[in-house]
């Protein structure tokens, strides 16, 4: 009697558990954001969301006539609540923990974006693997509304396309929540994020004629970084000097460069393996920076004839003259910030900050208007040429003897 | 419904227990038995008519509170 | 007291699985606020202190070998004394250990997994699976931390090596920016969280362990490993997270978990990793409030502890529901009233007792006639 009834009451507390969860969300309830976007109009947020259409995504039929995601759009006094009203117009309640890119428009980055990224650093909702971009002269709205061939989902397209470009060529970075967030709360440290542009018509690439045809007329191409005065966004860097910063990070795993050959044409060296340490020193009670490159390199293409690869003596000169190039950009690029921007994008605040401490303390609270522009920046490169590829010396040499 | 659920769950626990105490004659268990069921009753039950009942806490560190000062003058916590 | 005999290896997983209990959750942030990238050293003095202090507590074990804490003071401040300074000093035990941590899983859970779910729903389930361990008795949690234990580990290894791929080592530095100054109460705040509650382990082990001459060495290997878990926890979150955001977040290693990424194929497996800390506070629960029925039990001379688990774990259930009105409050009592409260309870009673007993050995020493205690 008593084992019955405990198994009957033990039957029905189970059928209270397993009834399920209240936060449960099936997938077929749920609007899965894949990029979001924010611009500010007037004095609210525009809150601008691609949600992927996962029949269309996995559809194999030719010409549907849906778009594969979509975009749904509201504003508000704040973010949060700009997210919430969307659901006046999603069908589905919108999930974020699958964002794969976060888009900033210009006009809201030049206006501070800080009280932004609050929302996204507390909400569990939001995780800390997407990547940010700041779009570039367009509203992020825009950007977002352009289609894109291979990747139909344009959020997917930006972020397999800033994570293969940060590996293989080096004026772009992909920088998470966490990344960016600490680079804020530092005093020796502002933030950059890449800038994302639409080349080309928008008007036409909001269109499916964007997609239709092999050549697409209008598409989304990062170009360069956008310097942060802490959350303010302050000015832009192009592509040489985007390289430059790249470079003094350290974290650049490929790129190419060129550097002049015999005054007639140019070599390109793949560049394989960099390391950068930045050290602060402090002399006669003066902050100094010391760059210490080093990279690793192919011969990747020679286009000028005469060049003796076999020789180690062109190897060495080949070397000296990578080794001048970079200090360029390196240079170029410091020397820009300093005289133009003037804020510690590069970390050599950071820097001091932990190798002297004691005299950081004294300088961080004026060190951007005081010691950054003014900072002598020590560089040193070193570059070596490993390889030549799969041939050594260029054929072009004997084209230009039969010529 | 809550008091209904609070009261069948007492029921359920007493009937669980107390055959048992009651046939090894555990008179000092039965005691305890019953005076914190009591006192879990009781807390549930104000719990449902009295939404914000304080917490308990505030009394502890009131009488905690001497002690705290003086580790937080001599610098042991913050 | 049942008697009931548990093995030295299960007293060495109790011990660590208790250690590690909450502390896994809430120990980086609670040093990063106090002593930013140095959180690490902190945490490595913190064990220092703490063996120390552990040793300490140990001490009075090895003095009344087949006593608990209860029995203990009972004999040395006197019967009814003894009584009264237990009664009280586990009231707030339980109200601050068992009840709080109860209270701390939900509070994780709403905060990072499941927001719109009641917090009673998590407490009660939860509750109700601590109720059934303590309830089954002590060999049958030591049995189940044994069997946990691996699990724990393989998921805290995995976490670990996944992670490793992600350290930054200038994170940790510079090393001491601030001076040593601000170490102290962040040592303070780990010996708190990690070290002192050790003490109700008196209450679960010198009567119940089968081989006494060597459970302290047991007790001891079980800290080491538990507090050697949370350094590297630490050590993980100062390096991936830096200390900005270990100090921010609320629960580090669980955004730890989410930083998982390996290939963009083995990642968002947090949810997986929570199970870890499902056991750990499981543990911590559960011999918290064995610890304090068991205490209460001894206190009134109830022999049978079995009766009284469902009425009191009744009270810890629905006090676990409202005993933080908020999270600042729940903060600042961590800061300002439980750690001075586990100062009291984890090193100046059993610093009284040891007094005591010194005493007492001086005064038997000087009247021969009497008899001596039994060492």
């Amino acid at each position: 009697m008593k084992r019955i009834l405990g198994l009957l009451l033990l039957t029905l507390a189970a059928s209270f558990l397993l009834s399920g969860c209240w936060n449960r969300r099936e997938l077929n309830e749920l609007g899965i954001a894949v990029a979001a976007g924010v611009d500010k109009v007037g004095d609210k947020y525009r809150l601008s969301v691609q949600i992927a259409i996962p029949g269309q995504v996995a559809s194999k039929k030719v010409g549907s006539p849906q778009a594969p995601a979509t975009l749904f759009t509201s504003e508000g006094d704040t973010l949060f609540e700009a997210a919430r009203r969307m659901s006046q117009s999603s069908p589905r309640k919108i999930y974020f923990a699958h964002l794969r890119m976060f888009i900033i428009g210009e006009s809201l980055a030049r206006q501070g974006i800080a009280e932004v990224l609050d929302l996204l650093f507390r909400d569990h909702e939001f995780r800390t693997d997407f990547y940010f971009a700041v779009s570039k002269e367009n509203t992020a709205e825009e950007t977002l509304k352009i289609m894109t061939p291979i990747e139909t989902i344009p959020a997917n397209k930006l972020f397999t396309s800033l994570q293969t470009s940060e590996k293989i060529w080096s004026p772009t970075k992909a920088v998470t929540l966490d990344e960016l967030i600490n680079d804020l709360s530092s005093k020796g440290k502002h933030p950059v994020l890449t800038g994302l542009e639409i080349r080309g018509d928008k008007n036409i690439g909001e269109k499916k004629i964007n997609v239709e045809n092999i050549y697409t007329p209008s598409h989304l191409v990062y170009s360069g970084f956008a310097v942060f005065k802490s959350d303010r966004l302050i000015g832009w860097l192009n592509e040489k000097e985007s390289r430059g910063y790249r470079l003094i990070l350290g974290d650049v795993k490929s790129s190419v460069n060129h550097v002049k050959c015999r005054d007639q044409g140019k070599v390109v060296l793949e560049t394989l393996r960099t390391s950068a340490k930045v050290k602060g020193s402090m002399v006669k009670s003066r902050p100094h920076i010391n760059i210490r490159f080093s990279a690793e390199g192919n011969v990747g293409s020679v286009e000028c004839s005469g060049l003796d690869l076999t020789k180690p003596e062109t190897i060495q000169k080949l070397e000296t003259e990578m080794e001048q190039m970079t200090v360029r950009l390196i240079e170029t690029v410091i020397q820009k910030v300093q005289t133009e921007y003037k804020v510690d994008i590069f970390g050599f605040g950071e820097a001091i900050r932990r190798s002297n401490p004691k005299a950081w303390k004294s300088m961080k609270e004026d060190w951007d208007e005081r010691y950054f522009p003014n900072l002598p920046v020590h560089i040193q490169v070193d570059y070596h040429i490993r390889r030549t590829g799969t041939i050594s010396d260029s054929f072009l040499n004997e084209i230009r003897e039969t010529r | 419904m809550n008091v209904a659920l609070i009261l069948m769950t007492a029921a359920l626990v007493v009937w669980l227990e107390l055959p048992r105490m009651l046939r090894e004659r555990e008179q000092r268990e039965l005691w305890g038995f019953s005076v914190l069921l009591l006192l879990g009753v009781g807390i549930s039950l104000t719990q449902t008519f009295i939404s914000d009942i304080p917490t308990p806490l505030i009394l502890v560190a009131s009488l905690l509170k001497p002690f705290s000062d003086f580790l937080t003058a001599i610098g042991l916590i913050q | 007291m049942p008697n009931v005999k548990i093995s030295l290896r299960q007293l060495t997983i109790i011990t660590a699985l208790f250690m590690i209990g909450t502390a896994i959750l809430i120990v980086p942030s609670a040093l990063a606020v106090k002593a930013k990238q140095d959180a690490w050293i902190a945490a490595l003095i913190g064990i220092g202190i703490g063996s120390l202090i552990l040793a300490l507590q140990l001490l009075l074990s090895r003095l009344y070998p087949d006593m608990n804490l209860v029995q203990i003071s009972e004999k040395l401040l006197g019967k009814w004394l003894g009584k009264s300074v237990c009664f009280l000093l586990l009231l707030i035990l339980f109200l601050g250990g068992p009840v709080a941590v109860l209270q701390e899983i939900g509070t994780f859970l709403t905060v990072q997994i499941m927001p719109e779910t009641p917090i009673q729903a998590i407490i009660i389930l939860f509750g109700a699976i601590v109720l059934m361990g303590v309830r089954l008795g002590l060999e049958v949690l030591a049995r189940s931390a044994e069997l946990l234990f691996p699990w724990f580990l393989l998921l805290f290894l995995s976490l670990s090596i996944l992670l490793f791929s992600q350290v930054k080592w200038e994170n940790a530095l510079p090393i001491l920016e601030q001076g040593p100054g601000p170490l102290i109460p962040a040592v303070c705040s780990f010996i708190s969280i990690v070290y002192l509650p050790n003490m109700i382990l008196l209450m679960i082990f010198p009567a119940s362990v089968n081989r006494q001459s060597e459970a302290n060495k047991a007790v001891f290997i079980g800290s080491l490993i538990g507090s050697l878990i949370l350094l590297l926890i630490v050590i993980l979150s100062i390096l991936v997270l830096g200390p900005t955001i270990t100090e921010k977040t609320m629960y580090p290693s669980y955004l730890l978990a989410q930083k998982i990424n390996i290939g963009n194929f083995l990642q968002r497996i947090e949810v997986i990793m929570a199970v870890m800390w499902f056991i750990t506070l499981f543990f911590r629960i559960s011999f918290y409030f064995y610890a304090t029925v068991a205490g209460y039990c001894q206190i009134f001379n109830i022999k049978n502890i079995q009766p009284l688990v469902i009425p009191l774990g009744w009270i810890l259930t629905t006090l676990a529901v409202f005993i933080y009105p908020n999270v600042m409050f729940e903060h600042n009592w961590e800061a300002r009233t439980w750690t001075p409260f586990s100062f009291i309870f984890g090193l100046l009673f059993p610093l009284l007792l040891l007094g005591l007993h010194g005493i007492r050995k001086i005064r038997s020493k000087g009247a021969p006639k009497k008899s001596r205690f039994p060492e």
